[in-house]
This record gives structure tokens, sequence and C-alpha cells, in this order.
């Protein structure tokens, strides 16, 4: 939960940026992710919901994980706590060298700008903004110049072979061109880490496998890629997957 | 720290771009800040208007500073016999005045006669004024040509005499008067001067509210009275006009015109005062009756703008909440998001307000034409109203703000 507008403004003292690691116990931190005995548990009045009972997951840099699981399974809480959207209940996330399960709402923010590229399943783009507006929206939140954002967000759209709809709205592109638009979206901050929820769920299966193509040929280039998924055929185009039953690691195999 | 606070100004233009993206959502908003704002300026304008007419008929008939002391007008059967014998205000009262009161500037007394006026082509009974040179002052009433009565008229009781500008065209035309000799009464007066043209109107309809002044005709109250002499109420005067030296002596100065008349009249208190300055003070506070019941109009109307923009904001809630997960999760914080709504709300009722200011000053216009009275439209009351306007837009939408700001990123993003 936001710790509200007063806690945003006490901390605005304390801006973010770049804050060395926290200095509880010594862990190796060398992994990009590294989650100890993560549980998250929501409180709904009398009943309290366990979804994360004790998860320890290591995801090292340039790796492409599939994170699967059957609705229910506490892959979506995951998912959130690796994203910084929400903070585990227990346990510790070290993110890039970072303690974050300790940070506030206003500091996650930051470390969301900055370190994680989000990809949804329903593109979530800002519909009547242009393709370039969008690509921009990170970088206007770090307050980066307006220069600087036009020309990136330019280079993150031919990246994505979109370098042409710069000036169109979303409503004029077809699903796969919006995902893309919103992988350069993802990509522009040049984050640690690529977090891909569904991003395939609103596509038919052959733009779904262009999509997966791409993601492939960013981690190929040394991106750092975690999806999220209940398509076993996604799962299988990924490096490795984990399987998430009921809050906990089941399996985490290679392919 | 700097790149934060350039994020937020970013955020700010976000805003202002939302405004122009959704603009049936911002025209709506900024209507009943319009209205409000224009009824506000509009009112003002008025009551404005109704006040520097007050002040300036005050202003053109001799200011705040004049006290008018009036016979009594007694008709009770059950007098006293000292009563019955006072013989009311006379000549002899303002001499004691002007010798005895110390907080008095002018002593003017006006006598009044219903007398036969002849001149060449002219003959018609109208009322003359005898006065004495007080009386110029104390209207603020000059002469146009020649002079007015002075004291060395009275000290002769000269047989001059000042006519007001109508009553110079009735009576002479196109002829100069200055010089001539005309008839009162029998006896022969020589026109030494004629008063300036004076004017006022309550409204364009209505006539001139000073016309009556321009009908005077003045001769020197001594002659006024030598000419009656051995007439029983010969130095009788119709009132008398005083003007007060300094307006916060107005108390004192009354006390002692009482205190002085009364030793005049042996006790009878046949006389009556009033003061110009305690009537202003009256209007002034039924003035502020008016103002207040016009403001509170005024800050309802804005209020009901203001609960318009928050129930649109509000009602454009929903539709922005993904948008607003969305944000989030690419890293806008709660301060980015609040100045984002804010900027909507404080825009949308700066642009309504200025409207409003020029809506209001088009209908002040408008109103002014049709009832045909002055408005005044000062900078003061157009910025009253503004500032209003942009107090109740952050007012407003603060809390459709907050809500935004304190939005959880998961459930945003989750919303349908």
């Amino acid at each position: 939960m936001s710790s509200g507008i007063e806690g945003l403004v006490l901390t605005l003292g304390a801006v973010p940026t770049e804050a060395p690691a926290g200095t509880r116990e010594a862990v190796n931190v060398s992994s990009l992710i590294q989650l100890q005995g993560v549980c998250k548990t929501y409180d709904q009045g009398e009943l309290a919901v366990q979804a994360l009972r004790g998860v320890d997951l290591a995801v090292e840099k340039g790796q492409m994980v599939a994170i699967i699981g059957p609705s229910g399974s506490g892959k979506s809480t995951l998912m959130h706590i690796v994203g910084c959207l929400d903070a585990p209940s227990e346990g510790s996330y070290w993110l890039d060298g970072q303690d974050v399960s300790a940070m506030s709402s206003f500091q996650l923010a930051g470390v969301r700008n900055r370190k994680v590229g989000f990809v949804f399943q329903t593109f979530n783009l800002l519909p009547k903004a242009s393709l370039l507006r969008n690509v921009e929206l990170p970088m206007l939140y770090a307050g980066i110049s307006s220069d600087e954002r036009k020309e990136r967000a330019q280079a993150a759209l031919g990246r994505v072979g979109l370098g042409d709809r710069g000036k169109h709205r979303p409503s004029e592109l077809s699903g796969g061109q919006r995902q893309r638009a919103a992988i350069a979206r993802a990509l522009v901050m040049e984050p640690s880490l690529i977090l891909a929820d569904e991003p395939t769920g609103n596509l038919d299966s052959k733009t779904g496998f262009e999509i997966i193509d791409m993601f492939r040929d960013m981690n190929a280039r040394g991106e750092t890629v975690v999806i999220v998924t209940h398509d076993p055929r996604i799962a299988e185009q990924c490096q490795r997957v984990v399987r998430i039953v009921d809050g906990r690691i089941e399996s985490d195999s290679l392919n | 720290m700097r790149k934060y606070f350039f994020s937020i100004w970013e955020s700010v233009i976000d805003g202002i771009v939302d405004i122009n993206t959704h603009r049936s959502r911002s025209v709506l908003q900024a209507v009943g800040i319009i209205l409000g704002v224009a009824s506000v300026v509009a009112t003002f304008g008025l009551i404005e208007g109704g006040k520097r007419q007050m002040t300036s008929i005050y202003d053109m008939t001799g200011g705040i500073r004049k006290m008018r002391v009036d016979n009594k007008q007694t008709t009770d059967a059950s007098r006293s016999a000292a009563e019955q014998a006072s013989k009311g205000l006379t000549y002899d009262d303002a001499l004691a005045l002007r010798q005895k009161a110390r907080h008095l500037e002018i002593v003017e007394p006006t006598m009044q006669r219903e007398s036969l006026v002849r001149a060449q082509g002219f003959e018609k009974t109208i009322e003359v004024s005898g006065s004495t040179w007080g009386y110029s002052p104390m209207y603020n009433f000059h002469p146009a040509e020649g002079r007015f009565i002075t004291d060395e008229d009275l000290e002769a009781s000269a047989k001059v005499v000042v006519l007001g500008q109508a009553r110079r065209e009735q009576i002479f035309g196109a002829r100069p008067a200055l010089g001539q000799a005309i008839s009162i009464e029998g006896s022969r007066y020589t026109v030494v001067g004629v008063m300036e043209k004076k004017e006022f109107y309550f409204n364009k309809a209505n006539d001139n509210a000073l016309d009556w002044m321009n009908d005077m005709v003045f001769i020197p109250i001594t002659a006024m009275m030598s000419r009656m002499e051995g007439d029983k109420g010969a130095r009788k005067i119709a009132f008398m006009n005083v003007q007060v030296r300094d307006l916060k002596d107005m108390d004192d100065a009354m006390a002692e015109v009482r205190k002085i008349l009364l030793r005049g009249h042996e006790g009878v208190e046949d006389f009556e005062i009033f003061n110009r300055a305690d009537q202003m003070r009256r209007m002034e506070q039924q003035g502020k009756i008016y103002d207040v019941t016009f403001l509170v109009c005024g800050t309802i109307s804005l209020l009901v703008g203001g609960i318009v923009i928050m129930n649109i904001l509000l009602a454009s809630f929903n539709e922005r909440v993904r948008e607003v997960g969305t944000r989030k999760a690419l890293g806008a914080t709660g301060l980015n998001i609040m100045a984002q709504f804010l900027v909507e709300s404080v825009v949308v009722t700066i642009f309504g307000g200025l409207l409003g200011v020029a809506l209001g000053a088009g209908c002040t216009r408008a109103i002014s034409n049709l009832i045909q009275q002055p408005v005044v439209l000062t900078p003061q009351n157009s910025l009253i109203g503004l500032l209003f306007a942009v107090v109740v837009g952050i007012f407003f939408g603060f809390y459709p703000a907050i809500k935004a700001a304190k939005l959880n990123p998961i459930e945003a993003l989750r919303y349908e």
C-alpha cells in the first residue's frame, strides 16, 4: 500500500539515486534478482491469504526466465514483488545489488523507473498520446530533458521496427505493433530487467511468437528477461522455467 | 533532486496536455467556474456603482461634513407657553453659531420667500433664497460668470442677485445677464453672477437630480430681511446648513450646535439637527448587508462550480485508473500523479476565472444599459473573483488528485 502523500512528501528529502546497498547480513548479491524466504500475506479482514510462502529465487544477469503456474498460484504476486510494485511481507529481495524489500513506495517508484521495464498483457499505452510520447513516458519520470527524451524514444522505436510510426496513436496500430511499442517503452530507460506479464495474452499465436522472438533477440544481446505466463509453449522458448504452485516454487528447470 | 522537480514539472505539462485532449470534459468543468466568477464580478460591479453614486451626489452637494438644522414641525396642541412663544430658527441663531461654535467652518442660513420677479418680458412668482457667501462652498456650487454673494453685499444689504443657470436662461434667454437689472417684489436688483450648471443623474432615464439648483435665485439674506423690516417673521430662516471643520469632531460639533441653539431658544428644542456622516454610516451599513448577501450568493455559485469540477473529475476518474497504474509502474511517484491531476483543475479554473471576469464585465455593461445605471468594475473586484475561482479549483481538485496519487499501482493496473 502507498504510504500516502504525507509519506511521499516526507521522503522527498531522500530521493533514491543509486542508494548504496543495505547492510543487513552478508548476502551473495551478485545475482540480478535475489529473493530469500519471501512471503506475502494479504490481510482480508479476519482472513489472511498467504500468496507466497517462502520463495527463494536467484536470476542471473542475461538470463531469460519464464515464471509459470496456474491462476491463484502466486505467480502474479511474485511478479509484483520482482517488479517492485509491491513489497514482501517477510524475507528479503535484492535487485541489482540493492535491498528493495524495505523501501518506501516513493523509493520503489524510482527503482521501477530505472531498473525495471514493464511489458503488460494489455499493452497499457496511453490512448490519446502518440507512440513517441508513450515511449518518452518513463524518461519523463526520470527527469530527462525533452530533447534527449525524443532522441532516445525515436531510437527505441527504431529498435522494435516502429521508427516510422512515432507520430501515430496506439489505436492506429495492430496489436503486435502496440506490444512492440510497449517493449520500446520498456527498453528506453535501459533497465536491468525486462519484466513481461503475459505479454502474448492479447495476441494471436503468430504475433505472440513474433513478440517472444523479440524478447529472445533482446536476451541474446544481453538483456535479462522475466516472462510471467501460463502458456507452456511460451515457456518452452525460455532458457529457464520456474513453476509456482500454492505460493512455493515447485520446479526450477533449464530447457 | 533537480531531476525530480523537473519530472514534477513534466507532470504538470502532462496535466495541461490532458486538458486539451479531453476538451469536452474541460469545457464542462470550466462552465461552472465561468458562471460563478461572472456573477461575482457582476454583483460587485453593481454594488460598487451604487456606492460611487451615493458618495458622488453627497460630494456634489457639500460632502459629509455637512449638518442641516431644520425647524421642527410641531403641530401638537398641548405645547407649553415657552414652546409656543419660541419663534423657531432665526438669522440670530446663525450669527450665534458663527460667533460661538468652535468646530464649525461655515454657517449658512437660508431664508426662502415666494417673490414676484419681473424683468423685460418676464413676470412670475418664484422662490427666492436669501443666502450668505457660505452657500457656494457649502454646496460646492460656484458661479460660472461674475461672482457669488460676498461679505460686503451682506454688510451693505446690497441689492444684488445671483441666478441659477436655468433661471438665467428663462429670464434673459440668449441676452447677456450680468449687470442687468431685475425687479424682485418691486425692488431693483442687479445681476452680479450666474451659477454653473449642476447635473447629476442616478440613471440615464432619470431627470437631473440637482435641477432644482439651476432654478435658484440668490440675494443677500440681509437684503431680504431689510425688505421685510417690521414684519413679525422677518428674521425667520427656513433652515441652516453648517459644515464641520474636521469630520472626527462631528459628534462634538452636534452637541455644541445644540447647546448654543438651545440657549437662544430658552431651552425649547424646536429644531432638528441632521448629520450627513450618520446618514452615510447608516447607508454604508446597509451596503454591507448587501455586500455580504451578494458575497454569499457569489460564493455559493462558485462552490457549485467547484463541485461540478470535482464531480467531473471523479466521474472521469475510473477511466483513468489504469492510466495511473501504468504511469506508476513506469516510475511515477504519487506527487507526479497529484501534480498532473491538480494542475488540470487549477488551469481549468484559472481559464474559467478569466473568461468569467470577461463575461461578468460584459454582463455588468449589459445590465448597466438595461437599468441605465452606471456600473463600476474595479480591478480588485475582478481579482477577488479570480482568486476565489483558483482557491475553489485547488480545493475541489485536491480530493480527486490525492485519490489518484494514493492508488495502489497493482490494483490500478488490474482495474477493469
